[in-house]
């Protein structure tokens, strides 16, 4: 019997020595792991395609940023919606998509950071090695300068923490530069990396348009250095440098007709530099979220950022832009295949963009060129991050502010726009100019108010809109409706020392050890 | 391979041995009046230390002298003595001691234990028509019966089971307990199949099942087994139906209109066109009650029949239940078919094989989202009541799509579009639409079947081996039909297939030693095991269907092949695992277990994939010493204690050790004409090697008592239960670049407590019978460690607050708000309060506050409120549970009550988020009727449309409720009729009928739908449990 017990013990310690290697481990099906990538050309392509994944995040073309452009005079909040009003009012509050900025833009980051440390060993055509790696650098800068205007400053806060390539999952809480410049400065090398791997526009071919190239890479450059110069006037030539690069290329030109520039037949006509590619399938829903809110009960329009009669009077009698920008009560447009005249009960600034307006036009758009799930209103309307005439106005601005003569880049934007030419334009000149436009655009004039010191003048201001009440049911003209000037917004408190800079994303203070707050926030 | 031939040549060893060559006496021991053999009685020759104990099947053998005398004892039977008389054979039929029947529990692995034996803590809970008689599932139907055990119904969706938490949550993942069904893991069973249950609560009786146990516990299940005679045939129907004990009131349209109008007065704006009388006066008139339209009273029924009986070489068990649950909003249901087969061959002495198959299938609709601002409830409140449910032109007669159908309504009735008044009310979808356009049809069909040989080769030796094997196939099909109606529009449809399959083995071979020698009684076991797991899917979407007809929803209508692209995963698992136990105990008196076991898994990286888990228990039995032994009152005195560890995966992602590239989500459309979309590749977390077991680690101290030969027991145990090396998403700065924190070993977590429980039970002259059993625990949560970290911040969220945080020193997943002072009564009172600066400036804390605001207290002195002023308030883990249960017999009739409660917790009430705020234009509660603005003295602030004081975007207590409760979970009565009815024969029907009625009162002081809100507490509109009310009868032949 004792044997039999021993016998069993012995079998059963066999059977517990097998080894159990093979039997406990796989290999992953799907998705590759690390050390199966990075070997193929095809892979370089697909990380690189990786980078784009930013156009679909409602944080960042979607509203995302435009709550801040909110805080400027331009809009108001369109809707009642307690969040956006804090935001608004510089009482932080955290609650919008805006907050997606930081994380997406530090995955974007990652992204290229990987592409920049695994890329250039692989054994793969040239050609496809440098546009993978031009798409990275370029991501890389792209992606700091979308946030770091927003976060960081040259003084007491200091810049945004820059990620280098390889570091370790324990050395990746990286603390924040100090200052905002050493984030521009590691932009404009990246961009410079980028101009020098990345082709020309044409270059790509027709199926590949929306990848950056070699003149993106020198307007953002361009625009970079205008940041900078807040701080260090020396960067205005850089900012004309690299605008004197794209003008002088001869490959861009302001399109005849100023509302052209917001058709879907021109998402990469002669004025494109660089947008977020959209379609009605997934891209940037801002067209929805600012057209009327639930869209004469005909789309799910979300009502958001509605402009204010501040801006409409800040366009020139005659601006042809204005039209193009703004539907004002009375105006007549077209939408699902229905002429109509603008009114709104809705709008609480009782207007809204025109911009975006293209791609609801047809009567059967929803579907076509606009997304038919109104939980994602996005349309095939690429949205402008940066066109040929922001590159005229940095231009103009950067010769203005350091005293010399902007008017002939000034004038070519003035010309198109049907306004007189200026002469010995002031920098009051250049701030309407770029006001106008660039209204409703991501390039975010409330960051233009900070950058040029003036925010407290222009929102410490109640702002006004209309209240409209129409006078038959379907007015058929103006004359149809019952128009009041109303106060949209009453006066904010603008604290040029704290309000500068916005708060850092609350979570993201918490999910860090190093991460330092705003002053004040 | 080799394993196979280890595992023969194990088994051929064994049987190869000669037997031993001297006169013995053999025999079987069984129950006097059930002649069901008995397990576990000692066999003892009269002075000696000679003795035996019978096996499973009663059996034992002993070599005596042929003039010896042999005593035959068994708890809770009268002891036997016999003169041997040279008889070979002696069968003995013991009979009942009455009073001191005793029960057995199954300890894991085969051990069986008689209670008074046990030195772990374990709960044994039988499954008797009591419990089966319930409306709730048979998890369900434990929640406050057993001490340290908290069942919490996650919401009333049909489709949804009770949460099981032993003895505190440790672990994120790991909190689901493991299922053990007749000894294999993981196995499905049917409620009707169930005979008991058994809890093991410590780490010492659950550190056998290692790793698989999480830190949850272990649940073992014992099922029916074949039983030899006669064939019985055992049927039970029961209906029954439900409905919402509770549900919340919303303004009707006439409240709404002056509630948002008085909130735009606050702040001073123009009133919207749809509740501008003169705009849209339809606007002003109640049409519907949406609550009411939501809800409907749902039927229960279920039905189960099962065949048992055999002969001693080959008897079998069968078994089939049906079950349908519909549930308490509009087109929810949930329906089960159960069948079980159990056929058990005893081949010869020493070798019996039985095999039983279990095939379930299961189908339902639900699963919907109710628990967020986009859900079905929420909706309900949301909606205007001026809207209908169905599309009504201006005469009032419904309109009717092209099938003929009524159109569901929107916000406003589409014959208002031009008046201007659509976005009024806000993104809203009509919820009676949502319900009634639920179009998922997911049958699940699993079959699972486990094969077992046993061999008895020599007296005490038994040897195990199962192999398990299961198929489950998922399969779900959906059609989302256009939303058109205004509101939130979603003009697209869809058809989404998904099919997943998982195959599973598990082959254990377990060997048992179990010997007596005079007063040591040992046992030991060693066993191997080794498990597989593999899953596949596959999902695809198509959309735009021209036609929405039932017979046109099909992929081969669909247009649109490329807006999403399909998706397919694969992963594989597998564990292997090698353990052993010895139990010693003497003279029933000392009690001595210890366990060791070692897990390795494909989980981990194979570097540190494996880990040991030790256990080991002791009891003193001091009513077996000579000084307590016939005590007239006390009949059980026990001390226990016990340690142990168990081992944690349940967490860790399948490959999580490997750097995973992952595809964007959305496709970007690239090319002049969007013609080519890309999707890319990308890391979206890091991954961990270095991962290891997470380890929950127990002692447990505890006594037991008994009094009155057993009428009265109380027993009490203190546990201290860390879970440590947590595995958990490490908090990763968002500089990091990834979307997934990654996994590691973080932190300790710490419960600990008290669990008493106490039983009296009698029977008096009259047949008036009673029993009844109270249980009470006390529990403590405390995060003790996280590493480098304070705290963790949890994501979930609620219209945008993140109200949870689990930080050292505090109970795990707490609530962290900024804490409330009341309401301002005044702008005195506001402009009081301020904040002084180290320069002497003086600031307003609040500036944006009007008198009806809240104040926040300023915790940390800056001046400001923000999220630096938030602090730790409690958590939705109860401090106290506690249950109370009761059963009664007289004559026919029984009776039994189940009251439930738990206390010392609190709610995050979300819905108060999203129903007291007036900005998204949407309907509310009917409390705001009472705030501020219309009694001073209410503690709900004053409704503005903007809110700029924060008083619904600030995560405060404000949201905070005491979520103690009371229940009367259940009562049933039941009446067995006259046997004189049937004749009064042998094998005459037995026919019992019932009534029961489920969660039939609660008190709490939580303002919402009901208490149990699962979600770490965060209520945001569940599916409220309902209160059932069933009929049934059971009948046996």
């Amino acid at each position: 019997m004792k044997t039999v017990l021993k016998i069993g013990i012995l079998c059963l310690a066999l059977a517990g020595l097998t080894s159990c290697e093979d039997f406990l481990t796989y290999n992953k099906y799907g998705e590759p792991s690390s050390d199966r990538f990075w070997m193929t050309e095809n892979d370089a392509l697909r990380a690189a395609d990786g980078l784009y994944f930013w156009t679909g995040e409602a944080g960042v073309v979607g509203r995302g940023f435009m709550h801040y452009y909110n805080c400027s005079d331009d809009v108001v909040t369109g809707r009642t919606q307690a969040g956006c009003a804090a935001m608004k009012n510089f009482t932080a509050d955290y609650s919008r998509d805006v907050v997606d900025n930081w994380p997406k833009m530090y995955q974007l980051i990652k992204r290229c950071n990987d592409i920049i440390l695994n890329v250039p060993d692989m054994n793969i055509s040239e050609d496809t090695k440098d546009k993978v790696l031009g798409q990275a650098y370029f991501f890389r800068a792209w992606a700091y300068f979308w946030i770091a205007p927003y976060y960081g400053d040259n003084g007491e806060n200091g810049g945004i923490p820059i990620v280098e390539p390889g570091l370790a999952v324990d050395e990746l809480d990286v603390p924040r530069v100090k200052s905002v410049r050493d984030n521009y400065a590691y932009c404009i090398e990246d961009f410079e990396k980028a101009a020098a791997l990345l082709p020309d526009f044409k270059e790509w071919g027709e199926a590949d348009y929306g990848r950056p190239h070699k003149t993106a890479c020198w307007a953002y450059i361009a625009k970079v250095a205008l940041f900078d110069a807040q701080y260090d006037a020396s960067s205005y030539a850089t900012t004309i440098e690299y605008c004197d690069k794209v003008i002088n290329s001869g490959k861009n030109r302001l399109l005849d007709n100023f509302a052209d520039v917001f058709k879907i037949e021109n998402n990469y006509s002669d004025e494109y530099i660089f947008s977020s590619p959209s379609s009605e399938v997934a891209g940037s829903f801002l067209p929805g979220a600012l057209l009327e809110n639930k869209g004469w009960g005909q789309y799910n329009g979300w009502g958001y950022f509605t402009p204010t009669i501040e801006l409409v009077e800040a366009f020139e009698v005659g601006d042809k832009r204005l039209p193009a920008t703004i539907l004002q009560p009375g105006d007549k447009f077209f939408f699902l295949g229905q002429e109509k005249v603008y009114y709104s009960n809705e709008s609480l600034s009782g207007m809204q963009f025109n911009k975006y307006m293209d791609p609801f036009k047809a009567a059967d758009a929803i579907g076509t060129t606009v997304n038919p799930n109104g939980d994602n209103p996005t349309t095939s309307l690429n949205i402008p991050l940066i066109r040929y005439a922001e590159v005229l106005l940095m231009k103009a601005e950067a010769l203005i502010w350091q005293g010399q003569n902007g008017d002939a880049p000034l004038n070519e934007v003035r010309k198109r726009a049907g306004l007189s030419p200026k002469q010995n334009a002031t920098k009051e000149d250049l701030m309407n100019e770029r006001r106008c436009e660039l209204a409703g655009e991501f390039s975010n004039r409330m960051l233009d108010l900070i950058r040029w010191g003036v925010a407290k003048n222009y929102v410490e201001k109640p702002l006004h809109g209309y209240s409209v009440k129409a006078k038959i049911q379907v007015p058929q003209s103006k004359d149809d409706l019952e128009i009041t000037e109303i106060e949209a917004w009453p006066s904010r408190t603008f604290n040029a020392s704290v309000n500068h800079v916005f708060p850092i994303p609350t979570n993201e203070i918490s999910k860090s050890k190093n991460l330092k707050q705003n002053k004040s926030y | 391979m080799r394993l196979l031939v280890t595992y023969f040549l194990l088994t051929f060893c064994c049987v190869s041995v000669l037997f031993a060559q001297q006169i013995s006496v053999r025999g079987v021991v069984f129950d006097a009046k059930t002649s069901e053999p008995i397990i576990g009685a000692t066999v003892v020759q009269t002075g000696t230390a000679n003795g035996a104990l019978t096996n499973i099947d009663g059996e034992y053998q002993l070599e005596v002298p042929a003039d010896a005398e042999l005593q035959i004892s068994y708890l809770g039977y009268k002891p036997f003595t016999t003169k041997v008389n040279g008889r070979s054979q002696i069968n003995v039929s013991l009979e009942d001691d009455l009073v001191n029947l005793e029960e057995v529990v199954v300890i894991g692995y085969g051990q069986e234990s008689r209670k008074s034996n046990l030195s772990v803590a374990v709960s044994k809970k039988d499954i008797g028509d009591d419990v089966k008689s319930r409306s709730t599932s048979v998890i369900g139907a434990l929640q406050g019966q057993i001490a340290g055990v908290t069942i919490a119904n996650n919401s009333g969706d049909p489709m949804s089971s009770p949460s099981v938490t032993i003895r505190g949550k440790g672990s994120r993942d790991g909190e689901a307990p493991l299922y053990v069904v007749d000894g294999v893991s993981g196995a499905p069973f049917n409620m009707e199949d169930v005979e008991s249950i058994t809890i093991l609560k410590d780490a010492a009786s659950a550190a056998i099942y290692g790793t698989n146990v999480g830190s949850g516990g272990v649940i073992l299940v014992t099922t029916k087994k074949a039983k030899e005679g006669k064939i019985t045939v055992s049927a039970r129907a029961s209906y029954g139906v439900q409905s919402a004990w509770r549900k919340p009131k919303v303004l009707t349209a006439e409240e709404y209109v002056k509630v948002r109008t008085d909130a735009a007065n606050v702040d001073g704006v123009s009133i919207p066109a749809g509740i501008d009388p003169d705009i849209y006066p339809y606007g002003q008139q109640t049409h519907t009650n949406w609550i009411d339209e939501i809800f409907r009273t749902g039927k229960i029924q279920r039905y189960a029949l099962s065949l048992n009986g055999g002969s001693e070489s080959l008897k079998s068990y069968l078994s089939a239940e049906y079950n349908k649950t519909e549930g308490t909003l509009l087109n929810t249901y949930a329906e089960n078919l159960g069948v079980k087969a159990n056929i058990d061959f005893k081949i010869n002495k020493w070798v019996s094989l039985s095999e039983r198959v279990n095939y379930v299938y299961t189908n339902g609709r639900g699963d919907i989202n109710t628990s967020s601002h986009t859900g079905v409830t929420a909706s309900a409140m949301f909606m205007p009541p001026s809207a209908t449910v169905y599309e009504m032109d201006q005469d009032g007669n419904y309109v009717l799509d092209d099938y003929g159908k009524r159109k569901f309504g929107g916000t406003v009735p589409l014959w208002a579009k031009d008046l201007g008044v659509a976005g009024t009310f806000g993104e809203v979808v009509n919820p009676v639409a949502t319900l009634m356009r639920l179009n998922q049809n997911r049958p699940n069909q699993q079959l699972f079947s486990t094969t077992s040989l046993v061999i008895d080769p020599i007296e005490h030796l038994k040897i195990r081996s199962e192999f398990s094997a299961g198929t489950k196939n998922n399969y779900y099909e959906n059609f989302s039909v256009r939303v058109l109606e205004i509101g939130k529009t979603n003009d697209e449809n869809s058809r989404n297939l998904m099919y997943s399959r998982t195959n599973n083995w598990l082959w254990e071979t377990v060997a048992t030693y179990d010997q007596m020698f005079g007063k040591h009684q040992m046992n030991v076991m060693g066993g191997y095991s080794m498990s597989y797991n593999s899953y596949r899917d596959a999902n695809v979407t198509v959309y735009n269907f021209p036609d929405e007809d039932e017979y046109s929803q099909n992929l081969v209508n669909g247009t649109d092949w490329t807006k999403t692209k399909p998706s397919e995963s694969r992963t594989q698992e597998s564990q292997v695992s090698v353990y052993a136990r010895g139990s010693y105990s003497y003279d029933d008196r000392y009690f001595l277990t210890a366990s060791i076991r070692r897990d390795a898994s494909s989980k981990l990286y194979y570097k540190n994939n494996s880990g040991i888990f030790p256990a080991v228990s002791g009891a003193w039995k001091i009513s077996s010493e000579k000084f307590l032994k016939d005590n007239p009152v006390i009949s059980l005195l026990k001390l226990r204690a016990s340690w142990g560890q168990i081992g944690n995966v349940a967490g860790v992602r399948n490959y999580s050790y490997m750097s995973n590239l992952s595809q964007t989500g959305d496709y970007t459309y690239l090319g002049n004409s969007h013609q080519n979309p890309i999707l890319g590749l990308g890391l979206t977390t890091f991954p961990n090697p270095d991962l290891k077991w997470e380890t929950s680690e127990q002692t447990d101290l505890g006594f037991d008592i008994e009094f009155l030969e057993g009428k009265l027991a109380f027993g009490a145990d203190y546990f201290i239960k860390n879970t440590k090396d947590l595995i958990e998403e490490v908090p990763l700065a968002s500089v990091g670049g990834v979307s997934v924190a990654p996994l590691g070993n973080v932190g300790k977590v710490q419960n600990s407590g008290v669990e008493f429980t106490l039983g009296y039970g009698d029977t008096s002259k009259g047949g008036f019978s009673y029993h009844v059993d109270a249980n009470f625990s006390f529990l403590r949560s405390e995060v003790k460690d996280l590493g480098d970290r304070d705290f963790f911040a949890h994501g979930l969220t609620i219209r945008a607050m993140q109200p949870l945080r689990s930080k050292v020193g505090q109970p795990w997943y707490s609530y962290y708000v900024v804490k409330t002072d009341g309401i301002f009564q005044s702008q005195a009172e506001i402009d009081a309060y301020t904040h002084t600066d180290q320069n002497g400036n003086i600031t307003k804390i609040q500036p944006n506050a009007k008198p009806g605001d809240q104040k926040f207290v300023d915790l940390n002195g800056d001046g400001i409120i923000n999220d630096n002023d938030r602090e730790y308030m409690g958590s939705y883990t109860p401090k106290f549970t506690y249950g109370l249960n009761a059963s009664f017999g007289y004559k026919n009739f029984d009776l039994n009550i189940a009251l439930q409660g738990v206390a010392g917790n609190k709610i995050f009430n979300g819905v108060k988020v999203m129903t007291y705020a007036a900005g998204q234009g949407w309907n509310m509660s009917a409390d705001v009727l009472d705030s501020w603005g219309y009694n001073h003295n209410s503690d709900i602030p004053l409704i503005s449309m903007s809110d700029t004081n924060g008083n619904y975007s600030t995560v405060s207590d404000f949201f905070l409720e005491n979520g103690s409760y009371l229940r009367v979970k259940n009562i049933t009565l039941g009446y067995t009729l006259p046997k004189s009815l049937f004749g009064n024969a042998p094998g005459a029907p037995n026919l019992r009928v019932y009534a029961s009625g489920e969660n039939l009162l609660t008190f709490t002081k939580y303002s919402g739908m009901d208490p149990e809100v699962g979600n770490y507490g965060v209520d945001g509109g569940t599916y409220p449990v309902s209160r059932v009310v069933s009929f049934g009868l059971n009948l046996t032949f």
